[in-house]
């Protein structure tokens, strides 16, 4: 039986490389403030970070845990989504997508939507949320990644979903609270005359485009 | 691409001069956005060669930009 209060959070940032990895690097502390969040609602959270994010670790954790939410962060494509190195996979179509049976996971992540999202909801998993396109977002390259005004429209509404997901459980919320904060922000910055404007609003408009959610009719 | 090679994505002929509109408007771009793709940064620059060069992630970039004015000419 899963558990509600339980949400596993992986994400990774490799310091070796960090000037081409700029984008982990932002993704790896929005999701900080998804664990900040989870952790004031109450729930436990289970963070595997950098080296602990590896395909034997998520195993284990998910085995001893049974988190209902699971949030990835990193590198994906059709097939994986890759952990602590960028390039090791941690989670492959019909090797180990049978872990996530009975749970609802949002991957912030390239294309995993396209086949492992279908083959993890084929197997059980109760919703898959994730991109089916790359995933590309505009940056200002910033060293305090909060302080970026470009990418923060883009963190918000990928943290919308699990936040909503952690509030109510319902993937259907979280995709409906997604689009309704997207359409906000591409209102607000298409009013805007700021030259950043246009590539917010721009990728915005892709992000809305390319999730995509396997969900159950309820 | 040359400056006469035409770019293909999924069948489609991308007429010369689209391009050439979409590349000066990303030659537009602020100077401090750049766009990351997970797994890499491209500044201005980095965009404008891979769309010339008719990469994979230009031939995606252009098509965002291509679907962007679509979007625009229809609201």
């Amino acid at each position: 039986m899963v558990d509600r209060n339980i949400i596993l959070i992986a994400r990774t940032m490799n310091e070796e490389k960090i000037s081409a990895n700029v984008p982990t690097k932002y993704i790896f502390h929005w999701a900080e403030l998804v664990k900040k969040e989870a952790k004031l609602l109450g729930l436990k959270v289970i963070d595997l970070k950098n080296e602990n994010f590896t395909e034997e670790n998520m195993k284990k954790m998910i085995e001893e845990f049974d988190p209902y939410i699971i949030f990835l962060n990193g590198h994906g494509t059709e097939y994986s989504i890759k952990g602590k190195d960028d390039k090791t996979d941690v989670i492959i179509r019909c090797k180990n997508d049978h872990l996530f049976k009975d749970r609802i996971v949002y991957a912030l992540s390239c294309k995993t939507s396209r086949i492992l999202g279908k083959s993890a909801y084929n197997k059980g998993c109760k919703c898959y949320i994730g991109y089916k396109e790359e995933l590309i977002f505009p940056t200002q390259q910033f060293e305090n990644v909060l302080d970026d005004f470009v990418s923060e429209p883009f963190m918000k509404v990928s943290n919308e979903i699990v936040i909503t997901l952690i509030k109510t459980g319902s993937p259907h919320e979280a995709i409906q609270n997604f689009h309704k904060l997207s359409d906000e922000l591409i209102n607000y910055w298409e009013k805007q005359t700021k030259p950043e404007s246009l590539f917010i609003q721009k990728y915005l408009k892709l992000m809305k485009k390319i999730i995509y959610a396997s969900i159950p009719l309820e | 691409m040359s400056e006469n090679k035409e770019i293909i994505i999924n069948g489609e002929k991308i007429p010369k001069e689209l391009v050439e509109i979409i590349l000066k408007r990303l030659n537009a771009m602020p100077p401090n956005i750049s766009l990351a793709v997970l797994g890499k940064i491209l500044t201005k620059e980095d965009i404008m060669k891979e769309i010339k060069g008719g990469s994979n992630i230009g031939k995606e970039i252009l098509l965002i930009e291509i679907e962007y004015y679509k979007d625009l000419v229809r609201s």
